[in-house]
């Protein structure tokens, strides 16, 4: 039995111009920055799915075009079977802005700062006409109590409430309208440690009152771990792993991947272990990106052909795709070695 | 519980708190009643001034303040506080007409040109550019030699000419907030373009929007004054004008003929700006928690 | 340390932002001081470096003995010796610490040259041979670049090798990884690591990263709105904590190495530094808190490793 596929990213693309000198077109050098680079996953209904990656790696973007905010240059985003941003009849467009909401990373920047908590919680009741102002109240209180806010708040304005205070209120005015999936952009990394989990925890106990779908996207290795059941890994504006969650801490097939684990320094001073063979080099610019294999200019196991050959997103074992030449190899061996 | 946030509650129940947080600032309340004072005194100054005001008294020109004319009299002979007050009419509805004029389309303007952005900010601000190249005097030469002098004119004319500052300022406000989050997730909700305009772009410029409109208004008086001096409008008593003539005069020493019209003009224009300081500071939310009672203040804390 | 009180005076109210705070840090050893924002932790580096913005910030008690000698006394001259030569400080943002008109070379022949007296040729030369130390590659080449010129992860390393040129016994750094990713700020702690044991220096490692301080740091300080909660060897906080905020930090960490299912989270929020709670100031979200914890602050008590732990239950009985 498959879950059904509530979101679908096929072959996304999305690339920005930058301005080229007068040099730089005399020498035809192509000035593209392509974040989103022909990028493809799925979401199923009910599943919580993580996107990986230091900035810059193109997952704000990928966001972005998913929710709406930018037009893709090539490829589709398909929501319960419709394309986002294709022509479609307005009650379908209508019903999509409300299936689709998100969770930015700026508690505070989120927020409108001249409007009330309950007036933002409203809003997209009041967006979509829904119901009357008395059972618009009605409504928005009972969300905000949802996520835990009392009932004087109500009336505060955002500046009056700390970052998490203020996420909470972020996430009940993302779930006034029961969506279908809430895309959480670095729900957390805004706030402080001890309040962290409990955005966190209360995100995971929304989710299954509400029977809700989440994309979370974030660089933080560990909240990704707590959070999500499947992960897609992204470098330069690809994906170059995706897997379930378990699968991808315990066993690791993409070098980048097996990197980002290995740097994150664990809270056990008994697993003492600042990883020494790091990778070569930092990040390559977007904007002249590498030849071949995207990250073969750091990858500690560089072979020739990965400097030429582009390698493709495959299934390596069941379940789990990634990028890479010597894929089968790292497949087959632990991280440990 | 109903919401008794501002937003919901009936008319004189919102306006009472808006006073209450208006007048906070002494100074604008102040100015407030020196705005109300200034304009009834405008409106019923043929009740407070009867006769022909305007008629040359030739014996008496020229003279001192003194106790039968507290504020002198012009080169006419005429009683300048009359004239003030008379003159106050002028300036004030060109004041009012020309800034509201400005600042209305402007904000338009720029607030059109930062939503939109792209090809419909580059037309608006290339007529925008249009406009500030015009200048101001033979603009209303045309329209004086097309339609005769009439106060209207005036209105447009210097109405014209202003809003391209005004839409500037408005655009790079409304540019600057399209980036923010909180209208993203507007956008992601599926709002109109009218709402996010008008119920968070706008609202959130409130301060620039205030004060440029009340740093335009002396501005506009002086302007009024330029084009009244050359004659080139019907009105023969306006504090502008008034200047204007006393410049020729005050080689005499008669300093009375400048002084008072333009006390009057700084006065009015400094009350215009404290109006809006205080109009700033009324619409802050984040100032609004501080004019809460004692007493709920109290009370919040025992919580 | 002892018993530094740190307020600072605003218009709004008073913030205070350390109180009585003590602690003793050895020489050699990486010490941490582990906290949330409103902690206090900066503030306390601050101090130390004699940095700290006096208005509106207040030295209200405390003394700092650096080798025996109080810092908090020192004269201004003295201080601007000290910092440099002995006490460095590395800074969380390298886009801002570093000086954009200025070649990075001379930038870190600066503090030779002033400390040191030597001419610019000389420390310019020994700039290079940091830059290498610090693990720049083409150090020769790129030392005569701007700082807009290199990547996050490298600017930072000439931060550190800033801070290092003067060969000082104790560095001290706040949050220096926290704008870096990942990869780099592993490469960055692996070059803190080795530069420590190589030059046997001292290091005061202020993060909010628990990570961090397990692999980095020999000792800690934990803390709270302004209060050290905890002081311990890194093994005694990790493994047989006390004190109820340690162990609700550690209990609510996400794991890259461990599938959890349910995290406990702290609950409650950071408290309002002009109006902290009174007693512990942490009660108003410890589960263990009574009201003895409600009204009366806790004496730091002395732990058999050496620290304390600020916290009614961990009065001996």
């Amino acid at each position: 039995m498959s879950v059904e596929v509530l979101l679908k990213v096929e072959k996304l693309s999305k690339h920005f111009q930058v301005k080229r000198t007068l040099s730089d077109m005399r020498q035809n050098t192509p000035k593209t920055i392509k974040a989103v680079d022909n990028v493809s996953f799925e979401v199923h209904r009910g599943e919580t799915l993580g996107l990986v990656g230091e900035s810059g790696c193109g997952k704000t973007t990928t966001t972005k075009v998913i929710l709406g905010l930018m037009k893709p240059d090539s490829g589709r985003v398909l929501f319960e079977g419709d394309d986002v941003h294709g022509k479609l009849p307005k009650p379908k467009y209508s019903q999509i802005h409300r299936d689709i909401q998100a969770v930015f990373q700026d508690p505070a920047g989120s927020l409108d700062p001249r409007m009330t908590i309950g007036q933002i919680t409203r809003e997209p009741l009041e967006i979509h006409r829904i119901g009357t102002p008395a059972s618009r109240e009605e409504t928005a209180r009972k969300i905000l109590d949802a996520v835990g806010l009392t009932a004087e708040q109500y009336e505060r304005y955002p500046h009056e409430l700390s970052g998490g205070q203020q996420q909470r209120v972020a996430i009940a005015r993302a779930l006034a309208l029961h969506p279908k999936i809430v895309i959480l952009d670095e729900p957390v990394s805004a706030l402080d440690m001890s309040v962290r989990t409990q955005i966190l925890n209360l995100l995971k106990d929304l989710q299954s009152e509400f029977g809700l779908t989440y994309v979370s996207v974030a660089h933080d290795l560990g909240v990704i771990r707590y959070m999500c059941n499947h992960v897609a890994v992204m470098y330069l504006g690809q994906i170059v792993e995706n897997c379930a969650t378990s699968e991808l801490y315990e066993n690791p097939i993409h070098p980048y991947t097996r990197a980002l684990l290995e740097a994150v320094p664990v809270p056990d001073p008994s697993a003492r272990r600042i990883s020494r063979d790091y990778l070569r080099g930092s990040m390559p610019s977007p904007i002249s990106l590498p030849t071949g294999c995207r990250f073969h200019t750091r990858c500690p196991h560089v072979i020739d052909i990965c400097r030429t050959v582009e390698p493709q997103l495959l299934e390596v074992t069941k379940g789990h795709l990634a990028s890479c030449h010597l894929a089968d190899t790292f497949a087959h061996k632990s991280i440990a070695s | 519980m109903t919401d008794t946030s501002s937003a919901s509650r009936p008319y004189p129940a919102r306006a009472a708190t808006f006073w209450r947080s208006y007048s906070r600032n002494r100074g604008a309340v102040f100015a407030f009643f020196f705005l109300v004072a200034l304009v009834s005194a405008a409106v019923l100054a043929n009740y407070l001034f009867p006769g022909d005001v305007e008629a040359p008294d030739m014996s008496r020109i020229m003279l001192p303040p003194s106790f039968s004319a507290v504020l002198g009299t012009d080169y006419l002979g005429r009683d300048q506080l009359t004239m003030l007050v008379f003159g106050a009419r002028t300036s004030l509805i060109v004041a009012f007409s020309a800034g509201g004029l400005l600042a209305v389309v402007g904000t338009i303007a720029g607030l059109l040109a930062g939503y939109f952005g792209g090809k419909v900010d580059g037309l608006i601000m290339r007529i925008a550019d249009v406009f500030l190249t015009i200048p101001i005097l033979p603009l209303i030469l045309v329209i004086v030699s097309l339609t005769g002098p009439s106060l209207l004119n005036v209105m447009f004319a210097i109405g014209l000419t202003s809003w391209p500052v005004m839409a500037r300022v408005v655009r790079s406000d409304s540019l600057a907030l399209m980036k923010r989050e909180f209208i993203e997730i507007e956008r992601v909700m599926g709002a109109s373009s009218r709402r996010i305009v008008f119920k968070h772009l706008l609202p959130n410029q409130l301060n620039s929007v205030l004060v440029y409109t009340s740093l335009s208004i002396p501005v506009v008086i002086l302007t009024e004054a330029a084009l009244e001096f050359l004659g080139l409008t019907p009105l023969s008593v306006s504090w502008g004008f008034m200047l204007n003539v006393a410049m020729n005069y005050w080689i005499r020493g008669t300093w009375w003929m400048s002084f008072f019209p333009g006390l009057a003009i700084f006065a009015t224009a400094l009350a215009f700006y404290f109006v809006s300081e205080g109009l700033k500071e009324a619409l802050n939310p984040k100032l609004k928690r501080r004019r809460e009672s004692l007493v709920a203040q109290i009370a919040e804390r025992k919580k | 340390m002892q018993d530094l009180s740190v307020r600072f005076y605003l218009a709004s109210g008073v913030v205070n932002a350390v109180e009585n705070l003590s602690f003793n840090v050895r020489k050699g050893v990486g010490f941490g001081i582990v906290g949330e924002s409103g902690s206090g932790k900066t503030v306390t580096a601050l101090t130390i470096m004699g940095l700290l913005a006096r208005p509106p910030g207040r030295i209200d008690s405390g003394k700092i003995l650096y080798n025996g000698t109080n810092l908090l006394t020192t004269s201004q001259e003295d201080m601007r010796r000290l910092r440099g030569k002995s006490i460095a400080m590395v800074y969380q943002d390298p886009m801002t610490s570093l000086n954009p008109v200025l070649r990075v070379c001379f930038q870190i022949a600066e503090a030779l040259m002033v400390h040191e007296k030597i001419s610019q040729h000389e420390a310019e030369a020994r700039a290079v041979e940091l830059m290498s130390a610090v693990g720049i590659p083409d150090a020769e080449k790129r030392a005569k670049e701007y700082p807009h010129q290199f990547s996050g992860g490298m600017r930072q390393r000439i931060m550190i090798a800033m801070a290092l040129a003067t060969k000082p016994d104790l560095l001290i750094a706040d949050e220096p990884t926290t704008a870096l990713d990942v990869i780099t700020q592993s490469q960055i702690l692996a070059l803190l690591e080795d530069l420590q044991r190589k030059y046997d220096m001292t290091v005061i490692l202020v993060t909010h990263d628990l990570g961090i301080v397990a692999q980095l740091c020999d000792e800690a300080l934990v803390m709270y709105a302004g209060h050290g909660m905890e002081l311990n060897t890194v093994k005694g906080i990790f493994s047989h904590s006390k004190h109820p905020y340690t162990r609700g930090l550690l209990e609510s960490t996400t794991r890259v190495d461990k599938e959890i299912s349910r995290l406990t989270s702290i609950p409650g929020n950071i408290p309002d530094m002009i109006d902290p709670p009174t007693g512990c100031r942490f009660h108003p979200r410890c589960p263990l808190a009574d009201n003895r914890c409600a009204r009366q602050e806790p004496p730091a008590f002395p732990q058999v490793s050496g620290g304390y732990s600020k916290c009614w239950r961990s009065e001996p009985t």
